[in-house]
């Protein structure tokens, strides 16, 4: 090691050991028991700071690198406001009023206690996110590395798999450089031996080869399911010759730009085994859906995907997310493949080529679109086996005691796997103001002024700080209402993963799901429960108010806390709503209207413009000469004519059918005719990372924490009368045997997402 | 015999009479002062009583108090009877017994009034019965109805008991009696105590001194102006005494120094307070501190002060217990409260709390000593025990409203019947000096139970000075320690001067501080350690005496200047004028502890100015640092220096104390800490993102 290096070394330790002795001294004077007045002064003066600093990031438009101290000092601050929170909470707030008062106090202590631990993790991984760019590729594509890319899939259909190999197909690479896979589980020997399901097994298979040879793609099967997609992936690992293999989900489909963006860093990183893009989705999630959010608010998933694994990126953590990736296979086979000790196998995998001294890399741009889950039931199914993985993780892989992990990795993973216990500390937030209100339980013993010095301030600067580093993508209240839908099932769910981590098994999360009419969703029983406890709670608190003047002091933001649980939880009610999909296939809206002209069979010729579109069919903007008289009729056939993207200079003709013509509006409905057509319209609707991005941009956007509220507030209200209107248009008799699905099958199916051993059969 | 000889023998006559009678002529007992009174005050407050058959009486008690009587009495009673009152009813005066007048009732003229001389001889102290009876007259032709009907209404406010109240010497002297001689001597708010040193003027007579006059301050609420004498004889001296004639002096020194007169029949063998008449003053008594060494004295004074609740029956008191360990728990007022320690109400209130009648408001007063700082959030815990009774028309339960200081602190409801309560109150609700903790009840009575126990939380020695208006309320921070362990008080003009304004001011420590202050020094030199009480003139305090402190006198006049203890800051300003005296809070010359001085323009303005300053007005005014007394003898004050954090910096508390007070200094510290965290961090990542822009440059 030169003496440059050692010197280097020697002030990076100096500096680490300094920057923790400073957090120790921030925490040791957070902690000191100054006067109640002092500490008014303090954390007043610490929150107009955190805002000053927030306004001056945003003047500033959160540009790197003016914001980097900023966000720095915001941390700080936010650490202190939220050290001092907790020492007071020990100190004064806990008990005093007799044993039940006590054992509700602590246990809502210890959620408060994972949440202030959650924050500060938080706080850490989003000190120095790291922001990369594409690493170029070598001018000579005989240097560009050879690239398999797979696609596993189990259950979905011909259709969805077909436009995801076409999105493959489409990526822009050196010819013999690339090669297509498609990993079909659902075709398996066993599966089509089994007299259950041979017959759609085998129909499947043949299917799916069909498809492969019309495509060029390379069909791979087994003879067993074991370790689902781990081992299917595992499977066909020994058969591919890239050095580089792509995994896409079945759903997933890439942009053309895919291979040129990520291909680089593993020539200029040898260590690098992984390179991961975020996940978008073109569909709106079910909570996106049923309320109504998907037009108005950033989406979900974002927030991990673009800022969080920026951050974990900084400590070399960011890791694998099952999909929208590439991994350097030789680095794979060194580990023995795909993990499948759990069932969340991409972060297993991650973590232990991190633990080998490996590096993954983490490329903040869209390259890929897929599908969200369609039902609330699939979307918590994900995210259950998400959390389930990452319990076991946590029980037999523990990242503090991973051999080979740096400690900023360690503190990294574990950030990311303690996030999955928040349905227990969500339960109790729920519950925690009604003990009070409803029963006297004196949960947390404070008066207004208190809490208004010690909680307000770090309430608030968590606020400011989310606000400061992910306001554009995730707004407040939404992370909320996200985990209060999935907490009543999580939670069971999790606990069993907690007593029996090793009975968990792989499920997987249904795709392309359709929704012909409205429903309530079974399990929304718990989500009514939970709102009619808040909101007795609510009215025990005016009672309480008006009967118990002594305990005014504390009603005052125990009603105020309750009335935000009951926008959250009215919100969660509103999402159990299913709402009909009428579409089977989702349009996107190109950046301007696509000009093109419509032939039809009867030589009639107009121009148009493409307004949206999918693989199914298309909104087509008519001329206002040729909107009168109407010149296409229903189901008349026509042909499309429009740029090509592919193929940039040529003109692409895609056959398709008249829908319905309304003044200057045409739906049509494709009818291809051949391979290409179909893989042109995959590449006009994905293939271009830049539309991607500017789609994705118009969702996000800032806005202000009272916009926030009442934005959620409108739509939990508008979520609650559209259950009563549903409910109350089924009539009597609709809502009996609502109720009986409402009350019998949750059972049921709280067993099947807890307990039941799901093999993915 | 010659007319000049005549003349001279007059002369002689008239002198030789003026000096035997003079000290006859000046103990001469006060005229005997008129007193009135309703006769409502007789009757418990009652405004009017009704005497009719079945109840033709109405009894009256007057109490004529001890070392008094009453001479001339007489009775003017309003009346008014009814039309059906008999021709020939009487209303008939009684006293003790004794029928003393009667008036004729009129029917036909209901309203009417007469008074009745109650006897011809003095009434002596006791309890005197007063009746007035309605004896009703023949009924002609009527019956028992016709009688029943006939009443006779007593208005007891019109009516009125006035008599001449004459003090008489005390026959019986015993050291029970003490409070009472006390409470009348002390007029308008002020207590004169001539005291009378025999012997070798010395330290330890001094402290002696100071333990008698803190006995007597703690025995009564006004303020004691001492009047004190190092002559051999009283008969010097000018005798201060209330308008009434009453006097309570004192007086110390070894037996062999004591003039016979005042000295008992029986041998002095030890330490003795003795109670007597007063030899110039008939009405007066005298507390004699006597032994046959001044360290007797001292302890005997010590004695009185400490030992004010058990006292030895008779007037000669015996200090036998030698050498007692004076601790904080034996000398402690009784209504003080002590940080960490519980104490109970009975111990706080004596045989006051033992009251089980249930009223609708409860009081609980204590005393706190000064220079408390607790941490954040400290709370006096209390534990009560009360009875509730409800309301019988209500059947909600009682509310009960706590309120300290007059703030606002919690309401709940009450259990009816016996029942066990915790509460708290706010540390910050709580003030150096006397509070004052209230109970409403709505909706029914509680009586707190005398076991229930209070509680200060834990604090430690912390304070901003100079604040005079602390040191009012509770000696703060003269007396940190209720012993006066840390206090010397210097007699700066030596041990030949009067002592007089050191001791009255010495009293008025002990008041403030709820304490006697045994372990206090006196000194006649310039003090080297310990806090310091210091009473002189400009001319016997020495300029670095006042080193510390923002006014200092210089020539005929005095100079200002923001205060250091090294005084290197230049002087802001001066003047000529020089007040008759100062009271000025600072730092000592010495680190570590503070001075409060009084400091007079001359020796013979010291003893009166200070007695202006003990007044009540003038003394709980006091505020700031520096207090100075005009030509009208008031005290104004204000702050002229800084502010100087006091106590012990060997602590950590002294950190915690100083953020407190200063919360903008807490901010800088806290956002110091943050900014360099941030600071640290922030080269951190530059380091990380020029490691991270090398790596992508290969």
């Amino acid at each position: 090691m030169s003496l440059k290096t050692q010197a280097s070394s020697v002030l990076n330790t100096f500096v680490v050991l300094l920057s923790l002795s400073a957090l120790v001294g921030i925490f040791l004077l957070a902690g000191a028991p100054v006067s109640t007045t002092a500490e008014a002064y303090i954390g007043g003066v610490m929150l107009l700071f955190m805002i000053v600093l927030f306004l001056v990031g945003r003047a500033l438009q959160f540009r790197e690198p003016w914001v980097n101290p900023l966000r720095i000092i915001s941390i700080f601050l936010a650490i202190f406001l939220t050290a001092r929170y907790l020492v007071w909470r020990v100190e004064f707030t806990i008990g005093g009023y007799g044993m039940v008062s006590l054992m509700a106090g602590i246990t809502l202590f210890a959620a408060e206690i994972y949440s202030a631990g959650f924050a500060l993790l938080g706080y850490f991984v989003n000190v120095n996110p790291r922001r990369r760019t594409p690493a170029p590729l070598p001018a000579e594509e005989a240097a560009f590395p050879s690239v398999d890319i797979v696609v596993p899939s189990y259950n979905e259909p011909a259709d969805l798999l077909e436009v995801t190999l076409l999105g493959a197909l489409n990526i822009e690479y050196p010819e013999g450089k690339v090669r297509v896979h498609l990993l079909d589980d659902g075709g398996t020997d066993d599966r089509c031996n089994n007299p259950r399901i041979a017959e759609p097994s085998r129909a499947r298979r043949s299917t799916l080869q069909q498809l492969c040879k019309n495509l060029g793609v390379v069909y791979h099967t087994r003879v067993h399911n074991d370790h689902a997609k781990a081992g299917n992936i595992n499977a066909a690992l020994a058969d591919l010759e890239g050095a580089l293999m792509v995994i896409l989900d079945a759903d997933h489909v890439p942009t053309k730009d895919f291979l040129k963006k990520t291909v680089g860093f593993f020539l200029q990183d040898e260590k690098c085994f992984l390179v991961q893009t975020p996940h978008s989705f073109i569909n709106p999630d079910p909570i996106e859906k049923n309320l109504g959010t998907y037009r108005d608010s950033p989406p979900e998933t974002e927030l991990f995907h673009n800022v969080i694994q920026t951050g974990l990126d900084s400590w070399n953590a960011s890791f694998f997310c099952g999909s929208a990736a590439v991994m350097r296979r030789s680095m794979l086979l060194e580990v023995g493949g795909i993990q499948g000790d759990t069932i969340t196998e991409d972060a297993e995998t991650a973590m232990i080529l991190h633990a080998k001294g490996y590096h993954s890399v983490f490329l903040n741009e869209s390259l890929s679109i897929g599908l969200q889950p369609e039902t609330v039931m699939s979307f918590i199914a994900q995210r259950v086996r998400w959390a389930q993985g990452a319990l076991q993780l946590l029980h037999f892989k523990n990242p503090l005691t991973l051999p080979g992990l740096k400690p900023t990795q360690r503190l990294a993973y574990l950030a990311s796997f303690s996030y999955w216990f928040f349905p227990f500390s969500r339960m109790i937030t729920i519950l925690a103001p009604s003990m009070f209100l409803l029963f006297g339980i004196m949960v947390y013993n404070a008066t207004t002024l208190q809490y208004a010095i010690y909680g307000v301030p770090y309430f608030l600067s968590t606020m400011i700080f989310s606000d400061f580093i992910y306001g554009k993508i995730r707004w407040p209240l939404m992370s909320d209402v996200y985990e209060m839908v999935q907490t009543p099932l999580a939670a069971p769910a999790l606990a069993s993963a907690l007593l029996r981590p090793r009975k968990l098994s792989f499920r997987v999360t249904p795709k392309g799901e359709q929704l012909d009419r409205d429903f309530i969703n079974p399990t929304a029983w718990i989500q009514y429960l939970l709102l009619t406890i808040v909101l007795v709670s609510l009215l025990a608190g005016g009672w309480r108010w008006l009967s118990h003047p002594g305990e005014r002091p504390q009603l005052v933001f125990t009603m105020l806390w309750e009335t935000v649980n009951f926008i959250i939880v009215a919100a969660a009610v509103g999402v159990t709503l299913e709402r009909k999909q009428r579409r089977e296939t989702f349009r996107v809206a190109p950046p301007h209207p696509l000009p093109a002209v419509v032939h039809s069979a009867l030589g009639v010729r107009a121009s148009v413009r493409l307004v949206d579109f999918s693989t199914g069919g298309a909104m087509l903007q008519l001329s206002p000469a040729a909107a009168e008289p109407l010149l296409f009729q229903p189901e008349q056939e026509i042909t499309l004519s429009l740029q090509s993207t592919l193929h940039p200079k040529q003109i692409v003709t895609i056959h398709a059918q008249v829908v319905s013509q309304e003044a200057e509006r045409m739906g049509v409905h494709f009818l291809f005719h051949s391979t290409q057509e179909k893989a042109e319209l995959v590449d006009l609707i994905y293939g271009d990372s830049q539309h991607l991005e500017s789609r994705l941009e118009s969702r996000r956007k800032r806005v202000s924490f009272l916009t926030a509220y009442l934005y959620l507030g409108r739509k939990a209200a508008n979520g609650l009368r559209n259950n009563a209107q549903h409910a109350l248009s089924r009539g009597l008799q609709g809502v009996a045997m609502g109720l009986r699905s409402l009350l019998l099958v949750p059972g049921r199916q709280l067993w099947t997402l807890a307990f039941a051993d799901r093999s993915g059969k | 015999m010659t007319s000049k000889n005549y003349r001279n023998a007059l002369l002689f006559i008239g002198l030789w009479w003026g000096l035997v009678s003079a000290p006859t002529a000046m103990a001469q007992p006060p005229a005997p002062a008129l007193v009135t009174l309703p006769l409502a005050a007789l009757a418990q407050g009652k405004k009017v009583t009704v005497l009719q058959q079945g109840h033709p009486d109405s009894d009256l008690s007057w109490t004529i108090e001890p070392h008094y009587a009453a001479q001339q009495a007489k009775l003017q009673v309003r009346y008014l009877t009814s039309p059906a009152t008999p021709p020939g009813s009487q209303l008939l005066v009684a006293m003790d017994g004794q029928i003393v007048g009667a008036v004729t009732l009129n029917p036909e003229l209901p309203r009417g009034s007469f008074t009745v001389l109650l006897g011809h001889q003095a009434f002596a102290a006791g309890v005197h019965h007063l009746v007035l009876r309605l004896m009703p007259g023949p009924v002609a032709g009527g019956g028992p109805a016709a009688a029943t009907s006939a009443w006779t209404q007593i208005d007891f406010t019109a009516s009125q008991l006035s008599y001449a109240q004459q003090v008489i010497p005390w026959r019986h002297l015993d050291f029970s009696h003490l409070p009472g001689m006390l409470q009348e001597s002390a007029q308008q708010g002020s207590l004169p105590l001539p005291m009378q040193f025999y012997g070798v003027a010395n330290t330890t007579l001094l402290r002696a001194g100071q333990e008698a006059v803190a006995g007597v301050a703690l025995r009564s609420p006004a303020a004691v102006k001492v009047d004190a004498h190092a002559t051999a004889s009283l008969a010097g001296a000018a005798p201060q005494q209330a308008a009434n004639g009453l006097r309570v002096s004192a007086a110390l020194g070894v037996a062999s120094a004591i003039p016979p007169s005042l000295l008992p029949q029986t041998p002095i063998t030890g330490p003795t307070i003795l109670l007597e008449h007063d030899p110039d003053n008939a009405l007066g008594v005298t507390i004699l501190f006597t032994g046959k060494t001044d360290a007797e004295i001292l302890q005997a004074a010590q004695a009185f002060a400490v030992n004010r609740t058990v006292l030895p029956l008779g007037d000669r008191w015996n200090v036998v217990n030698e050498g007692d360990d004076l601790s904080d728990a034996s000398f402690g007022p009784k209504d003080a409260v002590y940080p960490g320690e519980p104490i109970t109400l009975h111990d706080l209130q004596g045989p006051a709390a033992a009251s089980t009648v249930p009223h609708s408001t409860a009081t609980i007063s204590f005393w706190m000593p000064g220079g408390l700082f607790a941490s954040r959030q400290s709370n006096l815990k209390m534990a009560l025990t009360m009875a509730t009774q409800s309301l019988q028309t209500s059947s909600d339960k009682p509310i009960i409203t706590v309120l300290a200081n007059h703030h606002w602190i919690s309401e709940w409801k009450l259990t009816p019947g016996v029942a066990n309560y915790q509460t708290t109150i706010p540390f910050t609700a709580l003030v150096a000096g006397d509070n004052r903790v209230t109970f409403h009840i709505v909706g029914g009575k509680v009586s707190v139970f005398p076991n229930s126990t209070i509680q200060l939380p834990a604090a430690h020695r912390y304070a901003v000075l100079p604040d005079l208006s602390l040191f009012q309320r509770t000696g703060f921070p003269l007396v940190a320690n209720g012993t006066g362990k840390h206090l010397s008080v210097w007699y700066a003009n030596g041990p030949l001067s009067d002592w007089s304004a050191g001791l009255t001011l010495f009293g008025r420590l002990a008041q403030a501080s709820h304490s006697p202050l045994p372990d206090a020094r006196a000194t006649f030199s310039m003090p080297t350690t310990r806090n310091v009480l210091a009473v002189g003139t400009a001319a016997s305090i020495p300029a670095q005496w006042l080193s510390a402190s923002p006014l200092v006198p210089k020539n005929m006049g005095i100079q200002w200047r923001v205060s250091t203890r090294h005084g290197t800051s230049p002087w802001l300003g001066a003047t000529n004028h020089l007040a008759p005296a100062y009271l000025i809070e600072s730092p000592t010359p010495y680190p570590g502890e503070v001075a409060v001085t009084f400091l007079a323009s001359s020796e013979a303005g010291l003893k009166t100015a200070a007695w202006h300053l003990v007044e009540m007005p003038n003394w709980n005014g006091l505020h700031g640092d520096l207090a100075w007394e005009t030509g009208s003898g008031t005290f104004p004050s204000t702050l002229v220096g800084s502010h100087f954090l006091y106590g012990s910096r060997n602590s950590g508390w002294f950190w915690i104390f100083l953020f407190s007070v200063k919360p903008w200094l807490w901010v800088l510290a806290g956002v110091a800490a943050v900014l360099f965290a941030a600071l640290v961090v922030w080269i951190y990542t530059l380091r990380k993102k020029a490691q991270w822009r090398a790596e992508e440059a290969v």
